[in-house]
C-alpha cells in the first residue's frame, strides 16, 4: 500500500510519499496515520496478488466498496470502475458505495496482479456531482464463481457418504456491524436450504450456527451456537468439553 | 468547563495513549491465549442434543463431512468498531480436523455462499 498526492482531482502522482505492508483488504482509514507532506486531497495504491484458485475454478468475482473513489485493475486491465460513477450504499456507516462487481478469468496455478487505486474524494452519484472529501475507506472482496446448484449437490453428496455431517453456517462482519439494521432474520443466501438438505441426507447432522444476533432456521437437528470468540476460537470448538463434551474427541 | 487549552492538552494526551509510538503491533502472551481459549470454549452453547449424539465418539468415526460457508472462512468478529485483527486464526475446518483422530476421512463442501450480498474479504489475496 502506498500513499500519494494527486496531480489533479483525477490523477494520482506516481511517486509514493510512503509505502507500507498491510495484510488485509478492508481499510477504514479515518484514523490512519498519514505520511508527512500529504495534502488534503490524496490517493492510495494497493497492490496484491490473488492466491491461485482451486482446481476447476475458471473465474473469480471481485467486489469493491469505497468511501471516496476506487478502481480495480487485474493484470493491468480495468475490472471495476467505482470512480467515475457511483451508487450510494450502506457500508462504512452509510458513507460507502454499493459493492460493484467484476469477473476475471483465472488459470490453474496463476496469481493475477491486483491493483486498487483510491482517492479520498467522492465520485459522482445520482443528484451529486461528487468531488467532496469524505472519511476514507475502501474494501476489496471476492469469491470463486461457482454454480450454486452444483455447490449444493456436492454438499448433499458429501453428507450422504459420511457417517456424520457437521454444517457450519451463520453471519459475518458484512452486516453484523454498526450503523445498519438487518432486514431479515434468515440465514444468508441459500444456507438455510443447505442446512435442511444436509440434514435430510444424513440423520447425524450437527448444525453449528455462528452469529451475535438471532437467526431463524427451520430444521430438526443437533445444534450448537457460538458467538464471535476472536482468537483461536475454533480449536476450542473442536475440543470443548464442559457442557456437552467435545464435538469429537474422547480420546 | 474545560478551557480550549485544557481540551487541546487532553486530546494530545489521549492521542499518545491511543497511538503509542505509531507502530502497529500485537501483544501476545501464552497466558492470555489460554484464558481466551477457556472463555471461548465455555461460551459455546448446546441448544439441542437428542439421542445424545454429542460428544461424538472417536472410535465410531470413519468418515466426516464438514460443510458450509463458515467452515474455512475466518469469521472472528463483527464489523465496524467490533473489527478485530487476530495474531492467529484457527478456522472451524482446522479446529474440527485437529480434533479428529488420525485415519478419519474428511469430506468438504462449501455448500452455499455465506454472505447476504457482499463478498467476503481478505482471504483470497
Amino acid at each position: 500500500m502506498s500513499w500519494h498526492n494527486m496531480l489533479d482531482r483525477e490523477t494520482i502522482i506516481s511517486d509514493p510519499l510512503h509505502s507500507l505492508e498491510v495484510d488485509e483488504t478492508n481499510l477504514f482509514l479515518t484514523d490512519a496515520i498519514r505520511p508527512s507532506g500529504l495534502k488534503s486531497e490524496w490517493g492510495l495504491r494497493l497492490r496484491a496478488k490473488l492466491r491461485p484458485r482451486p482446481e476447476g475454478v475458471k473465474q473469480f468475482e471481485f467486489g469493491l466498496i469505497v468511501a471516496g473513489r476506487a478502481k480495480l485493475f487485474v493484470n493491468g486491465k480495468l475490472v471495476i470502475d467505482n470512480w467515475s460513477k457511483q451508487r450510494q450504499g450502506q457500508a462504512f456507516f452509510g458513507s460507502g458505495t454499493m459493492e460493484e462487481k467484476g469477473v476475471v478469468d483465472v488459470k490453474l496455478g496463476e496469481s493475477p496482479e491486483v491493483l486498487v487505486e483510491f482517492s479520498n474524494l467522492t465520485g459522482p452519484k445520482e443528484g451529486d456531482s461528487g468531488g467532496n472529501l469524505i472519511q476514507p475507506a475502501v474494501r476489496l472482496g471476492g469469491r470463486d464463481v461457482t454454480n450454486s446448484d452444483q455447490l449444493m449437490e456436492s454438499a448433499v453428496a458429501a453428507a450422504e457418504e459420511a457417517d456424520i455431517a457437521i454444517v457450519v453456517v451463520g453471519l459475518n462482519a458484512d452486516w453484523e456491524s454498526e450503523g445498519y439494521d438487518r432486514t431479515t432474520l434468515d440465514l444468508p443466501g441459500r444456507t438455510n436450504e443447505l442446512v435442511a438438505k444436509v440434514a435430510a441426507a444424513n440423520k447425524k447432522t450437527i448444525v453449528v450456527t455462528q452469529s451475535v444476533s438471532i437467526l431463524r432456521h427451520h430444521s430438526n437437528t443437533f445444534e450448537i451456537y457460538i458467538s464471535y470468540t476472536g482468537l483461536c476460537n475454533y480449536n476450542a470448538m473442536g475440543r470443548f468439553r464442559p457442557s456437552f463434551g467435545s464435538f469429537v474427541v474422547s480420546r | 468547563m474545560f478551557s480550549l487549552y485544557q481540551c487541546t492538552n487532553l486530546l494530545q494526551l489521549h492521542s499518545k495513549i491511543l497511538d503509542g509510538n505509531d507502530e502497529e503491533r500485537t501483544h501476545d502472551s501464552e497466558e492470555d491465549n489460554a484464558l481466551m481459549r477457556k472463555v471461548a470454549s465455555q461460551a459455546i452453547v448446546l441448544l439441542k442434543n437428542e439421542g445424545s449424539i454429542l460428544p461424538l465418539k472417536a472410535e465410531d468415526l470413519k468418515k466426516v463431512a464438514i460443510i458450509g460457508p463458515s467452515t474455512k472462512t475466518r469469521t472472528i468478529s463483527g464489523g465496524g468498531s467490533a473489527s478485530l485483527k487476530c495474531s492467529y486464526v484457527v478456522t472451524p475446518y482446522e479446529g474440527i480436523t485437529n480434533a479428529l483422530p488420525n485415519g478419519v476421512d474428511v469430506l468438504y463442501s462449501e455448500g452455499a455462499a455465506g454472505s447476504y450480498q457482499q463478498h467476503s474479504y481478505g482471504y483470497h489475496v
